[in-house]
């Protein structure tokens, strides 16, 4: 598959006839960091997988009004992130059960998605992921495992470098108490 | 597996390092253990079509009918709330004449009170200590959601007053020292 820089797709997007292709190309380019981003946050698959379908429907809707102030890349990061926070926090509402509940929930589905096949170390390092407050977590899961710079983060989270540094070593040091306990 | 972007690896990892963290900083090699179907990315763009061309088919009948749905269900509100409002003034207006309301009240204020003469001291004692051994049991959590608010406040009060936090990063990275 031939690799488009953002620009030449989003020009394809705007100005071709086909836009419908354009922005297949765009899904296909970004599909996987969508969803595996989704995925470390709300765990199990099937959620994962309709989360990242409908961050591409928001984003084929909102793409024409798309001026392209922040980079696509960025722009989708942010509907992601949005979206999978407002599913949790429907869930919790939902069910009326507390934070930890929902972690709890979650680090249950860990031993039961038939699509985490993680050894000991692995499911230690998720449920201990698991145990952070929501913004700690999107914030770990950015760095450690999207491997992005505190930049991209911060135009993301529209959050200070300063801050995201912070959140990440608070959180990086949790983690690492937890794994050595 | 995730496609990361691998240019910041040795970074992160050397900043694990710095922090003390040796077994995040170890543990970067590894997967994180999540995985898909196979063949799952190959069809992800088809069907994220097929549920656009759905919207796109559903949208004007479903306004269309939420429309009238909601003016109809709106109107049935109001109607139910002003029925309700006339019966009401009706009651009231009835029940101060005869009593109804007041007699209504004594009633329920006799039998509670008849009921919290029956409680079972038991009972209360054990409720006592229940707690407290789910107090002791939940003391550490409760430590650590504390502290967990407490960074979260001082994040965001630096946010909104556009202090850069590095005084609190240079604490966490001296304290990990020791």
């Amino acid at each position: 598959m031939v690799h488009y820089s953002d620009e030449e797709l989003l020009k394809r997007f705007s100005q071709s006839d086909n836009p419908g292709y354009a922005f297949d190309l765009i899904v296909r380019k970004y599909q996987e960091q969508v969803y595996w981003h989704i995925r470390r946050l709300v765990i199990v698959h099937e959620d994962a997988s309709d989360i990242a379908q409908d961050v591409f429907i928001k984003a084929w809707k909102a793409l024409p009004e798309f001026r392209g102030d922040s980079g696509l890349f960025t722009w989708l990061y942010r509907i992601a992130t949005n979206e999978a926070l407002s599913f949790l926090k429907k869930k919790r509402k939902r069910f009326f059960l507390p934070m930890e509940d929902v972690e709890q929930q979650l680090s249950n589905a860990l031993e039961t998605d038939a699509w985490f096949d993680g050894n000991d170390i692995e499911k230690k390092v998720q449920k201990a992921i698991l145990s952070l407050p929501e913004k700690q977590r999107v914030v770990f899961n950015l760095r450690y495992y999207d491997e992005m710079k505190y930049e991209e983060m911060s135009r993301i989270l529209d959050t200070s470098e300063g801050a995201l540094k912070a959140s990440y070593h608070h959180a990086a040091k949790k983690i690492e108490k937890i794994l050595t306990s | 597996m995730p496609k990361g972007m691998t240019k910041n690896k040795d970074e992160i990892t050397r900043e694990l390092q710095e922090l003390g963290l040796s077994r995040l900083a170890s543990q970067m090699k590894e997967e994180s253990g999540f995985g898909v179907p196979q063949g799952y990315f190959d069809g992800f763009s088809a069907s994220v079509r097929q549920k656009i061309d759905a919207s796109r088919q559903k949208e004007p009948a479903t306004k269309a009918r939420f429309f009238s749905l909601r003016a109809a269900v709106s109107m049935a509100a109001t109607f139910l709330v002003l029925i309700g409002l006339g019966v009401s003034f009706l009651l009231l207006r009835e029940g101060k004449e005869e009593g109804l309301f007041s007699d209504f009240d004594d009633q329920i204020f006799d039998e509670y009170f008849a009921r919290a003469t029956e409680f079972d001291r038991a009972m209360f004692y054990d409720l006592i200590l229940d707690t407290e051994v789910a107090d002791s049991k939940s003391a550490q959590a409760a430590s650590q959601a504390e502290e967990d608010f407490f960074v979260e406040y001082l994040l965001d009060a630096a946010q909104y007053y556009g202090i850069e936090p590095t005084e609190l990063i240079i604490q966490n990275g001296n304290d990990n020292r020791h």
